[in-house]
């Protein structure tokens, strides 16, 4: 199960990925909170706020950050039982990890794949290129050095 | 033709390489801990409910999880009952 705060929603579709997200959640594998109380949206707004100001931050706009402090605040939920946190960037990695969070980048999703046999080095490298092409930062030296490692291991 | 989308944040940077490896290796042995824990508690609910009880309060006492406790055990009574395994690890 995978959850979600709404504000990431608007990041999917800019991304390309809304009819997928949209099917997953119609599947029950993915579910979105709407549910935010206002003590843990100004938790949220002050997590923002701390990672548009990190050292490797070079997005100093607070309201760019509000969907992943929005997945941190959710981490906090016992109920959710929530096992780590899906990050990619630097910055809100970096605060997530301080705060104590368990963090996996979505390569490091895609290398445990290839490690269990649901997906070969090629998928691996697809997947990461499809994501560059939608606009993640994935350079092409990185995807290709993932591929690499993957193949030769 | 294929649609391009751009970047939500332009100047944000990702993770590296070296990072990914780590969080893969990390994650992988995150949930292989759950499903170790899970099997446990498969295992333990079977037991009489006083009983887990029991193991849950000791745990908690020694700030440890019923399924380290249980593991513990399992080694010790390994060790006890089969001489070879004793001799093995020794």
């Amino acid at each position: 199960m995978i959850h979600i705060p709404a504000s990431e929603l608007p990041e999917y579709k800019k991304h390309g990925a809304e009819q997928e997200i949209q099917m997953l959640i119609e599947a029950g594998f993915i579910v979105v909170h709407h549910d935010l109380t206002a003590s843990e949206k100004e938790a949220a707004r002050a997590l923002a706020e701390e990672i548009s100001k990190s050292s490797v931050s070079k997005d100093k706009e607070p309201s760019h950050h509000y969907p992943e402090a929005e997945a941190i605040i959710l981490m906090a939920r016992a109920d959710l039982e929530a096992v780590e946190l899906l990050v990619d960037e630097l910055a809100a990695r970096e605060v997530a990890q301080r705060m104590g969070i368990a963090i996996v980048g979505f390569p490091g999703i895609l290398i445990r794949a290839c490690w269990q046999g649901l997906l070969t080095p090629g998928g691996v490298r697809d997947a990461l290129q499809e994501c560059q092409r939608q606009g993640t930062h994935y350079s092409t030296r990185f995807i290709q050095q993932i591929y690499e490692h993957l193949r030769r291991s | 033709m294929r649609k391009q989308y751009a970047p939500h944040e332009p100047e944000e940077a990702v993770l590296s390489v070296e990072d990914a490896f780590r969080d893969a290796e990390l994650s992988a042995a995150r949930w292989q801990g759950i499903v170790r824990e899970q099997r446990m508690q498969q295992v333990l609910i079977e037991l009489p409910e006083p009983m887990y009880l029991t193991l849950e309060e000791l745990a908690r006492r020694q700030n440890r999880t019923v399924p380290r406790i249980i593991e513990q055990v399992i080694a010790e009574l390994l060790v006890t009952f089969v001489p070879s395994v004793g001799a093995a690890g020794g």
